[in-house]
């Protein structure tokens, strides 16, 4: 790993979505990593191009376009390293998310241990857990068998037993997935990776090898009440890849030049949120939200452990996703009533065959928004679901992908994600409108000096921090007693009832000391657990925010009231 | 230059598709070979079911290489009900048949693996046209001469037919009175479906399927179930046909249709599409292009679905563009929500 900034030089990250290709050209400015320009183009992965380079170079042209600097010959080649010309780039980092979901089976030996790893293990990428074996399995083994193969899996993980544990249980296993194997034409054979008992690892190699490739990790759960996924995640994040080669032309051409293994996108947002809690000591979980065409994820790192859900639920190709699995009584509930189901449906079905769709009209734009809440919402609660978490605070909380960071204005995003996270006492709400954020992540991994002087450098822009007190208090009470100080030492006081949403006047980086008193019992920073708090709060672009509607939030069952009150919380941001 | 997503809705061009497997099977069809819409040119046998006979088990054997020397079998052999999988000779003797035909898969470690039968799967050629390469145990690629009208959706089905029924007007609404014995066996043609008998009752004449502007999206899980096909040449919510779409259907009556009406893939580039068969042979049609003041294009959404105009001007880097409609009428609309005719 290159460590100096000068030694690395500059870095061009290609981030392959499934709709939008983005190029970003990092570069010194004055000793400081700045993003110097980005370009964008639709992703040429499909029809009618069918290769993946073609989008890639016309976001490339964009940026020589707006700066005097030639990135691509007239080849269509990457010029890598910078010539002495100026022309071109030293390193390049490539992030991608344009592949359909990785169909993965799952066989373990206990469900609540090695099987729920596995399946933690499957929640950071983009793919989906097709068929689940294990030891309590009542269905015979040709059943089994037979079932695996109906689902077609790309990927088995094999997992189970704890270091220095069992053996014979595995060597059964290992048997079925040879059988599965066996069944399949070797071209189509899924691959194989194990991450159980290492005393295990030899044999499961000898026995697959011949049928399938396998990949030997080390045990994702070494003890009954040790979970340890890194290892496995690296070698899950290269079959990943291997596979998208596979699926996506030229995929492998273009990443001949990058500088480190290409990233799904969910994993450099990943990366980058658990270098943010690291460096802040791991005192405080953190929260990083990407919304695409095609796929929504979380990542959260809380007490040095990284937790991820993907989900296929993003706003364009699979809103559908969210039809289908009963949603749209939920985004009817964030909507006006006069706007029908039938109506909500017919533009989410549009949607989903013309994701690029541009919203026109107020209807269409708060039918998006709506979806956008409740894809946050079932991100957490998945998230939550997924890693037996409870709901907490997060310091900071980062909104990525154009559907959720683009919105205008930024209220509104600040908005979507109150709503949607629902997040519990003190955060920082930013959102990342230049796409950086996974590729910071992935940056890292090149030069760790890319993250951490870009991160700061405005690139990302601070919403608001958002103090969200918890309390059971009846509507109406006062529960907040907020005193702001500003930077000439004047006063300002205001009582905060339960129920309201308010905008503290705040302006955007002016820093004001702010003291905070829980009343009737209320709660202010949830993860002290203390009622009375004093801090130096820094205006975002939406200032800062008290949220005192609950949590959970709980909206009105008439649908009149309802309205007029998202209607009237829409207005606190103007 | 930005590329530009392009839709063909050509009364002439020359196009070329190729029709694949899901896995490895047999080719029905040589090269060179005209075929129809509904023709098989391909089949394989999906997710056969494997049974396991454990010969140990059931002769109690006291080892795998034991309970090996009881089996009668080979890998590959064919099973027949009741043919003889193990036997054990002399005083105890016993005898293990086969319940169920299929293929034996292995025989080691005393465990019989037999493959039944799978589920037969054909490809229907999808297009009327000539087969130009055979891809050996996965598809054909086949060309095309006729009017081509690429849709928005189908419910995954495939036939032809001559339409039987043409709407007055490009947003006209199907109505049930509409669907009746005299369009039997023939495709209706109309603006906008939004009532769901229609569907129930185009199963029971029967029609050979629709072709639609557009539908009301809490019909597609009827649609889906429907035995005919069904294609929106706009999407959901009421948008009328394009004009374009709408001039070649009416003015190529009595002719046969064809619906490929199999869902919009972005990995694979197959989209629903609607084809004509013609004696002549069109230009090839160009997949791709870029935004360009003068190209024709459509509107996906709003401001006016359906539309077919001019672009007059548009802007990269803010993403809008200005569409001339008619003579007078300027719209101006994300460029996002256009799409190239091409």
């Amino acid at each position: 790993m290159i460590s100096n900034s000068h030694e690395a030089g500059s870095m061009l990250a290609l981030d392959l979505g499934s709709f939008t290709t983005r190029a970003s050209l990092i570069d010194v400015v004055d000793g400081q990593y700045r993003l110097i320009a980005a370009g964008e183009a639709r992703t040429s992965a499909g029809s009618p191009h069918f290769d993946i380079r073609i989008g890639a170079a016309e976001a490339v042209r964009q940026i020589e376009a707006v700066i005097d600097r030639q990135l691509v010959d007239r080849h269509g080649t990457l010029i890598m390293p910078l010539q002495a010309s100026g022309n071109g780039f030293d390193s390049l980092v490539i992030l991608y998310s344009c592949v359909p979901e990785l169909k993965i089976a799952a066989a373990g030996l206990v469900n609540e241990i090695s099987l729920e790893s596995a399946q933690h293990l499957v929640s950071g990428i983009y793919g989906k857990t097709v068929e689940i074996i294990g030891l309590q399995d009542r269905r015979d083994t040709a059943g089994m068998v037979d079932d695996i193969l109906k689902q077609e899996p790309e990927v088995i993980i094999l997992t189970g037993g704890t270091e220095n544990g069992a053996v014979r249980s595995i060597a059964r296993l290992t048997q079925l997935v040879q059988k599965v194997c066996q069944f399949t034409r070797r071209d189509q054979a899924p691959e194989v990776l194990y991450a159980g008992n290492s005393r295990m690892a030899e044999h499961v190699r000898t026995s697959l090898e011949k049928h399938t490739s396998v990949s030997i990790t080390e045990n994702i759960r070494p003890g009954i009440e040790i979970e340890s996924l890194a290892p496995a995640k690296g070698a899950l994040a290269e079959i990943a890849f291997h596979n998208a080669r596979r699926k996506i032309n030229g995929l492998t051409e273009l990443t001949d030049q990058s500088s480190t293994l290409p990233l799904q996108t969910a994993s450099g947002m990943g990366l980058l949120v658990q270098m943010i809690h690291e460096i802040k000591g791991g005192s405080r979980p953190v929260l990083g939200v990407d919304i695409g065409a095609a796929y929504a994820s979380m990542s959260l790192a809380r007490r040095k452990r990284s937790m991820d859900v993907t989900l296929p639920l993003g706003t364009g190709w699979n809103v559908s996703q969210l039809l289908q699995n009963g949603k749209l009584e939920e985004i009817a509930k964030w909507l006006s009533p006069s706007i029908s189901t039938a109506r909500i449906l017919d533009v989410l079905s549009q949607k989903a065959i013309y994701p690029q769709i541009q919203p026109v009209s107020g209807e269409m734009q708060d039918i998006e928004l709506a979806v956008l809440r409740v894809v946050l919402r079932t991100l957490i609660q998945n998230l939550q679901a997924r890693w037996r978490i409870p709901a907490s605070a997060m310091e900071p909380i980062l909104l990525c992908g154009k559907p959720l960071a683009n919105l205008n204005p930024p209220g509104v995003a600040l908005m979507a994600a109150l709503d949607g996270l629902q997040p519990a006492g003190i955060t920082t709400i930013m959102r990342d409108p230049h796409g950086l954020v996974p590729v910071l992540g992935a940056a890292g991994r090149v030069n760790p000096l890319i993250p951490v002087q870009l991160f700061d450098s405005g690139a990302i822009d601070h919403l608001a921090t958002t103090i969200c007190p918890v309390s059971k208090a009846p509507l109406g009470t006062p529960i907040l007693r907020v005193k702001m100080t500003d930077e000439a030492g004047k006063d300002e006081e205001l009582v905060i009832k339960q129920g309201s949403l308010a905008v503290l006047p705040i302006r955007f980086n002016q820093v004001v000391k702010v003291h905070l008193q829980g009343m009737h019992g209320t709660l202010v920073d949830t993860l002290t657990h203390t009622s009375n708090v004093t801090l130096m709060i820094t205006g975002g672009l939406c200032g800062a925010v008290i949220d005192a509607r609950g949590r959970p939030l709980i909206l009105p069952k008439n649908a009149a009231e309802r309205w007029d009150r998202i209607e009237k919380w829409r207005r606190v941001f103007g | 230059m930005m590329t530009a997503p392009v839709t063909h809705i050509l009364p002439l061009t020359t196009f070329h598709r190729t029709r694949l497997l899901p896995s490895a099977g047999n080719i029905l069809v040589r090269n060179g070979q005209k075929v129809n819409p509904t023709d098989i040119v391909a089949e394989t046998y999906c997710f056969p079911a494997h049974t396991l006979i454990d010969v140990g088990k059931a002769f109690l054997a006291t080892s795998p290489a034991e309970a090996e020397e009881l089996i009668q079998l080979k890998p590959g052999d064919q099973l027949q009900i009741g043919d003889v999988i193990a036997q054990k000779k002399g005083l105890f003797r016993k005898v293990l048949r086969a319940k169920q035909a299929g293929r034996v898969f292995s025989t080691t470690g005393g465990q019989v693996w037999v493959e039944l039968p799978g589920k037969r799967f054909e490809l229907r050629a999808g297009y009327p046209g000539t087969v130009t390469e055979i891809i050996p145990e996965r598809g054909i690629k086949m060309v095309v001469s006729g009017a081509l009208i690429q849709a928005a959706w189908g419910n995954g089905k495939i036939d032809e037919s001559t339409i039987v029924s043409f709407p007055q007007v490009a947003d006209e609404e199907l109505q049930p009175e509409k669907v009746d014995i005299s369009s039997r066996g023939g495709f209706v043609f109309s603006g906008y479906l939004g009532i769901a008998e229609v569907l129930t009752l185009a199963a029971q004449v029967p029609l050979r399927g629709l072709i639609l502007g557009s539908m009301a999206a809490e019909l597609v899980p009827l649609a889906v179930s429907m035995p005919y096909p069904i294609i929106l040449t706009e999407g959901f919510g009421r948008i009328p046909v394009n004009r374009n779409a709408f001039t070649i259907l009416t003015s190529n009556r009595d002719r046969s249709v064809s619906l490929f009406g199999l869902n919009w893939d972005f990995f694979s580039g197959q989209r629903p599409e609607i084809t004509i068969a013609l004696p002549a042979a069109g230009d090839d049609a160009h997949d791709t292009a870029v935004f360009k003041a003068g190209k024709q294009v459509r509107f996906l959404a709003e401001p006016a679905a359906g539309e077919i105009g001019e672009l007059e001007q548009f802007d990269l880097q803010l993403g809008s563009a200005v569409v001339k409609i008619g003579d007078n009428k300027r719209v101006k609309v994300p460029l996002a929500n256009l799409d190239v005719l091409e």
